[in-house]
C-alpha cells in the first residue's frame, strides 16, 4: 500500500478525527475552537490533530496567531475516492466488462 | 425488531451482457481477459497469480493512476463450475498475498464470499454477482450494509458537508 495513503487511512480509523475533519469542513478553525464539542483535553485535541497533520490531511494557516487549521482537500479526495471505488467495483466492472464484450463482437463482424 | 445476528446482508448485482454465456465466461476465467475489465473505473488490475480451482487463488495487484496508490486484493476459488457458477473468498491482501482488514473502511469483513451466476437470457447472457460477509461480527456486517447501501455516501450522514465539499471542487 502506497505510505501516504496508509498514514491517511490510519488518521481516519478515528471517530474524533472524523468529527475534526467535518468541523473543518466547514471552515478552518483554531485549536480551542475544534476542541470545544468534545469532553477531552486540548492537550488530547492537539495529539489528534498532529495524527491528521502528519498524514497531510490538514495544515495550519500563517494569518492569525491562533494559526486556524484548515483542511487539505485534496489529500482527503484522495482517500474518498479510493473507499468509493471499492463500493464501485461491481458497477465499474460491469461497465469494463461490457465495452470489452460489444468490442470484441464488433472485431468478430469486422472479420465475417 | 429483526434479530440482527440472523439476517446477514447481502449486495446483489445484476448486468445483461450483449454475448453468449461461454463468451462472458471466458472474460471472467482466461486471466488475459479477465485484466481487461476487472476493477474499479481508473484502476488498472495485474494479475501475479490466478488459479482458478477450488483451493486455488487469486492474486492481483490494483494501482489507480487517477488519485495514486495500490491494494492488492487475494480471491480464493471454492467453487468453478463452467461455463455457470463461481464461488471466491474475497479480501484484500498485502503484496505477499496474506488477507489484510480493508484499508478504507474503519470496520469491515476480513472476507467476502462472492458468488457469480451466468445465466442464458435471450440472445445475452445475464450475471448476478453476490456479496455476503463471511463469519463477520455484527459490527462488520452492519458496516457492509450501511457502505453497500449507499454507493455515493462518504463517511456517513454526519458527513454530508463533507461529502458536498468533496463532490463540489
Amino acid at each position: 500500500m502506497h505510505e501516504s495513503l496508509d498514514l491517511k487511512f490510519a488518521a481516519l480509523a478515528d471517530p474524533t478525527r472524523r468529527a475534526i475533519l467535518a468541523r473543518l469542513a466547514l471552515g478552518e478553525a483554531t485549536v480551542a475552537e475544534l476542541g470545544a464539542p468534545f469532553a477531552i483535553s486540548q492537550p488530547a485535541i492537539s495529539k489528534h490533530l498532529k495524527v491528521l497533520e502528519a498524514a497531510g490531511l490538514i495544515e495550519r494557516g500563517q494569518a492569525a496567531q491562533s494559526r486556524p487549521r484548515r483542511l487539505k482537500i485534496e489529500a482527503l479526495r484522495e482517500t474518498s475516492d479510493w473507499s468509493e471505488h471499492i463500493r464501485n467495483l461491481w458497477s465499474d466492472s460491469f461497465d469494463r466488462l461490457d465495452e470489452f464484450l460489444k468490442s470484441q463482437t464488433a472485431e468478430e463482424d469486422s472479420r465475417s | 425488531m429483526t434479530d440482527a445476528q440472523t439476517v446477514i446482508p447481502e449486495f446483489v448485482i445484476t448486468r445483461r451482457f450483449a454475448a453468449s454465456r461461454q463468451r462472458v465466461w471466458d472474460a471472467w476465467t482466461k486471466p488475459e481477459l479477465f485484466t481487461i475489465w476487472f476493477g474499479p473505473k481508473g484502476v488498472t488490475t495485474t494479475l501475479l497469480t490466478f488459479d482458478l480451482r477450488p483451493g486455488g487463488m487469486i492474486h492481483a495487484r490494483m494501482d489507480n493512476h487517477e488519485i495514486g496508490g495500490t491494494i492488492w486484493g487475494k480471491f480464493v476459488p471454492r467453487e468453478v463450475t463452467a461455463p455457470e457458477r463461481l464461488v471466491w473468498e474475497h479480501s484484500f491482501a498485502g503484496a505477499d498475498a496474506n488477507v489484510i482488514p480493508a484499508p478504507f473502511f474503519d470496520v469491515w469483513p476480513l472476507r467476502l464470499l462472492t458468488t457469480v451466476v451466468f445465466e442464458e437470457a435471450g440472445d445475452g447472457t445475464s450475471v448476478t454477482v453476490t456479496w455476503v460477509p463471511l463469519n463477520a461480527t455484527p459490527a462488520e456486517q452492519q458496516a457492509f450494509a450501511e457502505q453497500m447501501s449507499s454507493m455515493t455516501m462518504g463517511w456517513g450522514g454526519s458527513f454530508d458537508q463533507l461529502d458536498a465539499l468533496l463532490a463540489g471542487g
